[in-house]
């Protein structure tokens, strides 16, 4: 039972872990980027 | 093993408020449907699906190892198709699309090196055996690492782009061999118990439920996921 418990939380924790960090990835370019395009609106 | 469905129950829930509260649009849709779908997939493995006469629980291992290798398979043939696209076109959306197929297909690759020897070690009494299907599959993983690897030690993107396409369709080469290596040499993997050349295998329905409820789940985190990765490569592109 062992070996299924840790093949599940294994399977889920890695599956939380990097889709967690994907969206985050993907959020933080994203605000970056509008906090970029907005400093450069005021520059201009 | 209530604990532990609780425990994956609640991450699910977290994941769930998370993902409605950042997302927007069909990747709100994507990842909260694949949400569901894991919930429910999780619920019919362990209170649908009978428990196998003679692996017992390990087999429940199955659920999540042959989804992870199909899945991975597919992305790996995505990879391809699109690299052979990107050298015809030359277009940056296909080389990015090839490596956002790679990225996720490593990942679930991953899962299948590691829930496999977990699978392993109760049924065969190791965890690890140098046969023709774990070895070529371990040649499958440590092709695609080279290809993610190989992209980011090029910074020139046509070089990149170019050099990445011929590794992708070269590497995708390897995956009849893994599919294959069970017919072809005498492993301790057992051979296509789902689905083989004379149709479906006579698995009870419960086992289909299980099975077929996984793959769903991970077919839509596949979407999600590569979608989130394909943005990823845009913004990149753009800084």
């Amino acid at each position: 039972m062992s070996y299924v418990i840790s093949a599940y939380l294994i399977f889920y924790v890695s599956i939380f872990i990097f889709s967690a960090r994907t969206v985050l990835r993907c959020n933080i370019l994203e605000k970056k980027i509008k906090e970029n395009k907005r400093i450069d609106g005021i520059s201009e | 093993m209530s604990v532990l469905v609780l425990f994956i129950f609640l991450m699910l829930i977290f994941s769930f408020v998370f993902l409605f509260k950042i997302e927007k649009g069909l990747n709100r849709w994507l990842g909260l449907m694949s949400v569901g779908s894991f919930a429910w997939a999780l619920y019919s493995i362990f209170y649908v699906a009978k428990l196998d006469r003679f692996q017992s629980a390990p087999q429940k291992i199955f659920y999540i190892h042959v989804p992870s290798a199909w899945i991975s398979f597919f992305a790996f043939f995505l990879v391809f198709i699109f690299s052979v696209k990107y050298l015809f076109s030359g277009r940056t959306k296909d080389d990015l699309l090839a490596n956002s197929f790679a990225e996720v297909g490593v990942f679930f690759n991953t899962l299948v090196l590691i829930t496999g020897p977990i699978w392993a070690r109760p049924i065969w009494g190791v965890w690890w055996t140098w046969d023709a299907r774990l070895t070529t599959s371990l040649i499958l993983w440590l092709l695609y690492v080279g290809y993610l690897m190989l992209r980011s030690y090029v910074d020139e993107f046509e070089r990149r782009a170019r050099l990445s396409a011929i590794l992708g369709i070269f590497a995708f080469l390897n995956v009849p061999i893994v599919h294959y290596s069970v017919l072809w040499w005498r492993t301790l993997h057992p051979a296509p118990v789902v689905i083989r050349s004379g149709g479906m295998a006579d698995l009870p329905i419960s086992m289909h439920i299980a099975l077929w409820s996984s793959c769903l789940s991970v077919l839509l985190l596949f979407i999600f996921l590569v979608r989130k990765r394909f943005n990823i490569g845009e913004l990149l592109n753009k800084f």
